[in-house]
């Protein structure tokens, strides 16, 4: 029974650990009687999920993976629309008799469409061939969204980097980055997809404060491309309903222009954000609310 | 890098919304759990392998496993992180099945600085070099799959516990025993600097 309470102890405070609700001190303060068996394990809990945690894959390396899952999630779904009438027929004798039911349908249905073409010409046709069409349009927009989107966070990505790393950024950077968001100006529905808005939001005011501080170091004259990715992702911005914060005022790296062939390598990290941030905000904690640590616990003492 | 593995779960509303989303084929919720789980199946992974690109490949590996499988997932039978932390089990107990069929394995890199550490510094340097590949191959296996669990896909002990088909009481008995023989694993593993100074 004792050891089982040690366990329900020793859980509380690793959870209250990992979720940075208390500190390792605060735990042993509030379960002093247990602090001399708490305190090894908590010191080894914290090392190791401070070094698991630490860990991650490059952001380039996730975003390739995106794109891949995505690619293969479409294709899936292609597939799926061209095999669903067909499993329908399987299944022995109700498949069967589902079948026959089906075929007899579309013989009647066949020469129904037949008889109508026949009368009235092929226009009924065609208006149902253009709302498949369009259904379907409709359908890869989405997709195609969801790919240019996985695209623009890349290209930003790189632009982030190297931003980052101070190493020069090529003007064909600032045009894949402007015709990556230009691509999305033309696919998505703004006005029914509020989870495409939520993912392009962090994206824009990411790439928007990236672009306006490239702006800031640029000699005069110097940025024109800068200036249709700015207006590029402004419109996009305009589009979609999303309101741009700007950015506060601070140095970038250095020499991370188009047009400055020496970068510097010992420049300091840039101050913006990067890519590896996670586009989606994270939940944050609602377990239960940390035990005051005045309330001394009651357990048993440990022998 | 990562933050405090806080459960993804813990928005359990947003989260049923994406996943259902995700099932009927809405390429933007399964773009974003593919951002919300990514890092926390890629370091569960490398907390049972020890190797980052095993770790990026059976992550992905494990996603296209999701593509396939999740139209199939049922709410009732178990959260969504618990049935996706399975497909990664299964991922990793088929990956090393290969390895074992090729008599391939990962070299544990270690190695540390040792001037100026006291006993307890020690420890936690050993610790934080002890990547997933230690527990990996010192630990029972429920053993490793708590720790992986907890530390790097930051389940909480509820979510643990389904994913394992365990009870929680159950578990937090493992995590115990777990992080104490991972404490004692550190304490007497002999430094490798030490080994090359003898």
């Amino acid at each position: 029974m004792r050891k089982r309470k040690f366990e329900d102890v020793l859980e509380e405070c690793v959870s209250a650990l990992l979720e940075g609700r208390r500190t390792l001190e605060e735990n042993l303060e509030l379960y002093p009687a247990l602090a001399a068996q708490l305190e090894p394990l908590l010191r080894t809990t914290e090392a190791l999920s401070g070094r698991l945690q630490e860990q991650a894959p490059a952001a380039t390396v996730q975003e390739q993976i995106r794109l891949r899952f995505l690619a293969s999630a479409s294709e899936r779904a292609r597939a799926r629309a061209l095999t669903r009438p067909i499993r329908g027929f399987g299944g022995g004798a109700a498949g069967f008799k589902r079948w026959t039911l089906v075929a007899s349908c579309a013989a009647a249905a066949s020469v129904a469409a037949i008889a109508g073409v026949l009368a009235f010409g092929n226009s009924g046709g065609e208006t149902q061939h253009e709302s498949t069409t369009s259904a379907i349009a409709s359908g890869s927009q989405k997709e195609a969204f969801v790919l240019n989107l996985a695209q623009a966070r890349l290209q930003l990505h790189v632009v982030q980097e190297k931003a980052r790393r101070g190493l020069e950024i090529q003007s064909s950077d600032i045009t894949a980055l402007t015709e990556a968001t230009s691509k999305l100006t033309q696919t998505g529905d703004a006005s029914t997809d509020s989870i495409g808005k939520k993912q392009l939001q962090p994206l824009l005011q990411q790439q928007y404060i990236l672009l306006q501080r490239l702006s800031n170091d640029l000699s005069e004259g110097a940025d024109e491309q800068l200036s249709a990715a700015l207006g590029t992702t402004q419109s996009l911005a305009d589009q979609w309903g999303i309101a741009i914060a700007e950015p506060t005022a601070s140095p970038l790296v250095a020499s991370p222009t188009p047009r400055s062939p020496t970068p510097s390598p010992s420049a300091p990290a840039s101050p913006h954000p990067t890519a590896t941030a996670s586009p989606v905000p994270q939940p944050t904690p609602s377990g239960s609310p940390a035990p005051s640590p005045t309330a001394e616990p009651t357990l048993p003492p440990v022998p | 890098m990562g933050g405090r593995p806080v459960s993804p779960s813990n928005n359990a509303h947003g989260e049923r919304l994406m996943v259902d989303a995700a099932r009927a084929g809405d390429q933007g919720a399964l773009s974003e759990l593919y951002t919300l789980y990514f890092p926390r199946v890629y370091r569960y992974i490398l907390a049972r392998t020890g190797n980052s690109y095993d770790a990026e490949d059976l992550a992905e590996e494990v996603f296209m496993r999701v593509l396939e499988a999740i139209e199939r997932f049922q709410w009732r039978e178990a959260p969504f992180s618990a049935w996706l932390f399975r497909i990664a089990h299964n991922a990793v107990i088929s990956q090393r099945r290969k390895d074992g069929a090729r008599g391939r394995s990962s070299p544990l890199s270690e190695g540390l600085p040792l001037d100026g550490q006291g006993p307890e510094e020690l420890v936690e340097m050993r610790l934080a070099l002890l990547q997933g590949r230690e527990a990996a191959e010192k630990l029972p296996e429920a053993q490793r799959r708590v720790i992986a669990l907890r530390f790097g896909a930051g389940l909480s002990v509820a979510e643990t516990a389904r994913a394992m088909n365990k009870g929680e009481g159950n578990v937090k008995v493992i995590q115990h025993k777990a992080i104490a023989k991972l404490r004692e694993i550190v304490r007497q593993r002999p430094v490798a600097h030490e080994e090359e100074k003898v």
